[in-house]
C-alpha cells in the first residue's frame, strides 16, 4: 500500500477557509484549536502586490519526527502512511507540538491530551474523501496515493514558507504561485 | 510562560546528577571524603523532579506510558534513566542507612550513581537537541545541562557536605570556574550560530535582545558573582560562612535564571520561519 497525502493546488485557492471549518467541524474542535489551517501571505507593493493562501494540516510524513519522539507510541504510522493518534495512549507531554517543522499536532488543553489530523480515517476506510477536500470548494484539494497525485497534477513540498522537506519528508505536493516559489 | 515544572524538574535532577557525580571525584581523590549527605539529598531532589514532572502532562495518570517508545524517543529514554537514576539512589541510601561497612560495595553505589546521573542529564540534552528549536537544537544545550549539573551538585554539596569537604574545596571550585568560563565562552558563538540560522533562530536572537537581554546579563552576573564569591570563601583562613552562603544564593539564582531563559527564548522553525 502506498503512502497516502495532500494534493493542493495554490493557484487556485481562493482563501475562503471552507477547508479548514470542515475540518474543525468534523474533528469537533474547540476555540483556537485547528486540525487545518489556512494561511494567507501577502507582500510586495503597487503596482506589484501580491498575496497567496496556503491550507495545510498533519502532511503524515514519511519520517515524522512526532511519531519518532512520542515517548508513548500514541503517535504511529498506518500502513497507508497516514501518521494516526491513539488519543487512549497519549499522556499530554506536548513532545509533538516541539517535534512537528508543521505546526500539526495542536495541544487540546480540555482533555490534557495531543490532536492532530488523521486524514479523516475513519472516512478514508469507508472508501470517502477527508472532510477538507470533499469541502473545497475551488477543489484546491486532493488526496490519494503520493505517487499517483505526483504523476497526475506534479507539484513540490518545497515553497517559500515551509521549513526543508528534507526534515521529516512530507507526504504534501503543492501547486505553487510563482512568487511562492523556492528561490524567487 | 507555564514551563516551570518542566524548568523544576530539570534543574533539580541535573542538581541531583550534579551532586553524585562530584561524590565520585572526591571519591577519586586519595583519602576520599565520607559524605553522608550527599546520598539522601540527591535522592531527595531526583524524587522532588519525578513528582513536579507529572505536573507539566495532561494526563499524569498515564505517565508509565511514556516507557512505551525506548528504541525512538529520546523522553521515553529519559524518563527511563530518570526513574533508574532515583531507584539507585533509594537503594544506595538504603545501604547507607543499614550501616553496612562493605567499603566495596559502597564505591560501586557511587560510580553506579555516578554514571546514572550522567546518562539522565546526557539524556535530558538530547530530548531537547531532537526538537525543532533551534535555539534547543544546539550542542549549547548540552554543554549548558552538564554544566548546570555541576554547578547545582557543587552548591548543594558543599552546603550539605561541607565539614567532610575539609580542604578539598578549592580543588572542585577552581574545576567549578572553568566550567563557567568555558560556558560563558561559548556563548558568543552560540549566539552568533543562531543568528546565522533560520527565522526561527533569529526569532530567538530577537527575544534575547528585545526581552531577555537584562535577564541574561543578570544571569551571568550572578554566576560569576557567584563564584567569585565562593573563591573567596576559601581564601581565608577560616571558611567565611556568610560569603559561602551568598555564593550559593548567587548560583541558584543564576542557574534557575538561565533555565527560564531556555525555555523562555526556545523558537520553533514552523510555516513562515523557515
Amino acid at each position: 500500500m502506498g503512502q497516502k497525502g495532500f494534493y493542493f493546488d495554490m493557484t487556485i485557492c481562493i482563501g475562503c477557509k471552507t477547508c479548514q471549518v470542515a475540518c474543525k467541524d468534523k474533528n469537533e474542535l474547540p476555540v483556537e484549536v485547528l486540525f487545518r489551517k489556512v494561511r494567507t501571505f501577502e507582500g510586495g507593493k503597487y503596482p506589484k502586490p501580491w498575496v497567496y493562501h496556503l491550507s495545510m494540516s498533519c502532511n503524515h510524513c514519511a519520517e515524522p519526527k512526532c511519531v519518532k519522539n512520542c515517548p508513548t507510541g500514541a503517535l504511529y504510522k498506518r500502513k497507508d502512511g497516514i501518521v494516526a493518534h491513539n488519543r487512549e495512549r497519549c499522556i499530554g507531554c506536548q513532545y509533538c507540538v516541539w517535534s512537528c517543522p508543521y505546526g500539526a499536532p495542536n495541544y487540546l488543553e480540555e482533555e490534557g491530551k495531543s490532536g492532530k489530523c488523521d486524514m479523516c480515517a475513519d472516512l478514508i476506510d469507508k472508501g470517502k474523501n477527508p472532510a477538507c477536500v470533499d469541502a473545497c470548494m475551488m477543489r484546491a484539494l486532493h488526496f490519494g496515493d503520493l505517487e499517483e497525485l505526483k504523476a497526475k497534477y506534479g507539484g513540490t513540498s518545497n515553497i517559500k514558507v515551509l521549513p526543508d522537506s528534507g526534515i521529516t519528508k512530507p507526504s504534501i505536493l503543492i501547486n505553487p504561485k510563482p512568487i511562492a516559489k523556492k528561490g524567487v | 510562560m507555564g514551563e516551570w515544572p518542566l524548568i523544576i524538574f530539570t534543574l533539580a535532577m541535573q542538581a541531583a546528577a550534579g551532586v553524585c557525580l562530584w561524590t565520585v571525584y572526591f571519591e577519586t581523590k586519595k583519602n576520599g571524603a565520607d559524605f553522608r549527605l550527599s546520598t539522601p539529598v540527591a535522592l531527595g531532589l531526583s524524587a522532588v523532579a519525578m513528582i513536579v514532572s507529572l505536573f507539566h502532562l495532561g494526563t499524569p495518570v498515564k505517565a508509565i506510558n511514556s516507557l512505551s517508545n525506548l528504541s525512538n524517543s529520546w523522553l521515553s529514554r529519559e524518563i527511563l534513566f530518570s526513574g533508574t537514576f532515583l531507584t539507585l539512589l533509594a537503594v544506595s541510601v538504603f545501604l547507607q542507612r543499614a550501616n553496612l561497612k562493605n567499603e566495596r560495595l559502597k564505591k560501586f553505589c557511587t560510580y553506579l550513581n555516578g554514571i546514572a546521573g550522567c546518562l539522565v542529564v546526557f539524556s535530558m540534552a538530547m530530548v531537547y537537541m531532537n526538537s525543532i528549536k533551534p535555539a534547543w537544537e544546539s550542542w549549547n544545550t548540552l554543554v549548558d545541562f552538564y554544566a548546570t549539573a555541576l554547578v547545582l551538585g557543587g552548591v548543594i554539596l558543599v552546603m550539605s557536605s561541607r565539614k567532610e569537604m575539609g580542604d578539598k574545596l578549592l580543588g572542585m571550585n577552581l574545576i567549578l570556574v572553568v566550567v563557567v568560563l568555558l560556558q560563558i565562552a561559548l556563548l558568543p558563538n552560540f549566539l552568533v550560530g543562531l543568528g546565522a540560522g533560520n527565522a526561527a533562530a533569529q526569532a530567538s536572537v530577537k527575544l534575547i535582545h528585545d526581552d531577555y537581554g537584562a535577564i541574561m546579563f543578570l544571569r551571568w552576573l550572578l554566576v560569576l558573582g557567584g563564584m567569585i564569591l565562593m573563591l573567596l570563601s576559601q581564601v581565608r583562613k577560616k571558611q567565611d560562612m556568610g560569603c559561602l552562603y551568598m555564593a550559593a544564593a548567587a548560583l541558584v539564582a543564576g542557574q534557575v535564571m538561565g533555565r527560564y531563559l531556555f525555555y523562555a527564548v526556545g523558537v520553533a522553525t514552523g510555516i513562515g520561519l523557515v
